[in-house]
């Protein structure tokens, strides 16, 4: 199993619904990854600087954490978690 | 409506570990141990109870818990994330009960007093706060119900995980007083070993002895184990916001590795005081006693005391009083492993300028000091406002 730190810039399709966000769909080196499932998010803070974390599932066993940097208006792969 | 006390102690069931395993499903059903990583010398901070089948508990340092579990999966806390799901958990308790006291990141009270009739409307209740928690948050809780808070909590670790358990007042003697001394908060190894030897087994055994008798053997302590064998004195649930007058603040921090480097030993003793300035500060009281304990390498430990006829709460001053403190104690060039420092005798304060003349003139001359307060108390604004990690110390940079 890997289970490891990226901090990635990706590219992410979101949807912004009943006050909240969510991920819908990620690329990450030259695939996309349609979310299927957000397991956990939560919020961290860095000065004024809030980002919003999501683990999500896209399909199978791995796991990804997306990270979105609401100051920068960035999104990263901040960790995965891959059987193998 | 039963107006008897009824308390609710809720246990979120291997919280940073169930997390991870919620999060990661592909952790689920396999042994995950949060702490530091294999081969650091942190401590296991928890684990899942896969893990704990492997004889991993919370606080064994991390070189054992590889020993016993060498196929674990060792994960770095997420604090950040873990302080955010508590709230979410506490925000869900509150539905339940304007009196929600939580006393740690994965435990809290509830006076539940007059909310069910009987003990099927209280399970009515925990199941739906059970529920609620599993839907919104993914993640499973042991809730225990009794009419205080010991036994409440002795309840809610009886059926581990995902339990819940009614304590009625009938069943106090036989599901509470039948357990052993081992099982009651307060009760460590040496006080069981003592107890045992007067025959003291259950807390039952230690609820009808005469309190006077454990007196003369645990002096003002016996007093308290008979109180909460008894489960007396302990129904209160504070609100959130209300806050019982703590007696002493305090930090303390285990060094990465153990050092007799004395600029590291200073830096230490400068962030832990504060730290302590801090928290003594945002909870508006002030204290006359400082101590400062010190453990080396081999874990012998050692403390120094002083009262002041001054209140404290100026990091400066903290930090004069604990290094001097220290190094009445410090055998020069034996390296250390923990720090501490401890402000107590506190009583409310407001934290003007005329406290700091006073506090100060001992020290480093009234000026600087004045002028390091009006520092201080501008550093906390902009740590109230933009978080703790805003604003740090130069002094701390390539030390920490």
């Amino acid at each position: 199993m890997i289970y490891e730190d990226v901090y990635e810039q990706i590219e992410v399709i979101a949807v912004f619904k009943n006050g909240r966000m969510q991920p819908f769909k990620f690329k990450w080196n030259e695939r996309v990854y349609r979310v299927e499932k957000v397991n956990g998010e939560w919020t961290s803070e860095e000065g004024i600087n809030r980002y919003y974390h999501y683990s999500v599932m896209v399909g199978g066993p791995d796991g990804f954490e997306l990270c979105y940097d609401s100051k920068n208006m960035t999104w990263e792969l901040a960790k995965v978690c891959l059987e193998g | 409506m039963n107006n008897k006390k009824r308390i609710m102690h809720v246990d979120m069931d291997a919280f940073f570990a169930s997390i991870e395993q919620r999060d990661q499903p592909i952790l689920k059903g396999k042994p995950v141990i949060i702490g530091g990583a294999r081969g650091g010398r942190g401590v296991v901070s928890t684990c899942s109870y896969e893990a704990r089948n492997y004889g991993v508990k919370s606080a064994m340092p991390i070189a054992l818990a590889v020993k016993k579990c060498p196929r674990g999966i060792f994960i770095r806390p997420n604090g950040e994330k873990y302080v955010y799901t508590s709230i979410k958990v506490i925000e869900i308790l509150q539905g339940y009960s304007s009196k929600v006291e939580p006393i740690s990141i994965d435990e809290a009270y509830l006076d539940i007093t007059g909310t069910a009739k009987d003990p099927d409307g209280e399970r009515e209740i925990g199941n739906s706060l059970k529920r609620e928690i599993k839907k919104k948050l993914g993640l499973t809780c042991s809730v225990g119900i009794a009419s205080n808070r010991i036994f409440a909590k002795i309840a809610a670790n009886m059926e581990k995980p995902d339990g819940l358990t009614i304590i009625g007042e009938d069943a106090v003697k036989l599901k509470i007083y039948t357990l052993p001394i081992s099982e009651l908060v307060g009760v460590g190894e040496k006080t069981e070993k003592i107890l045992r030897n007067m025959g003291i087994k259950t807390i039952g055994d230690l609820a009808v002895y005469p309190q006077n008798e454990l007196k003369r053997v645990f002096g003002a302590n016996g007093e308290a184990l008979s109180k909460i064998a008894k489960g007396e004195g302990s129904d209160r649930v504070l609100s959130i916001g209300e806050k019982e007058d703590a007696k002493s603040i305090g930090n303390e921090h285990t060094l990465d590795r153990d050092t007799s480097n004395e600029n590291i030993i200073n830096m230490l003793l400068l962030r832990l005081s504060g730290k302590v300035g801090r928290r003594l500060r945002e909870s508006g009281v002030a204290g006359r006693t400082v101590a400062v304990k010190l453990r080396y390498g081999d874990f012998s430990t050692f403390s120094k005391r002083k009262t002041y006829p001054f209140f404290i709460w100026n990091d400066n001053v903290i930090y004069s009083i604990s290094k001097e403190l220290f190094y009445t104690i410090y055998k020069r060039f034996n390296k250390i492993r923990l720090i501490g420092i401890t402000v107590s005798g506190l009583s409310k304060h407001c934290h003007n300028d005329n406290d700091s003349e006073i506090q100060t003139e001992l020290f480093t001359g009234l000026q600087k000091i004045q002028k390091s307060e009006k520092l201080i108390k501008t550093i906390d604004i902009l740590k109230d406002v933009y978080g703790e990690k805003v604003v740090k110390r130069a002094a701390y940079l390539n030390v920490f």
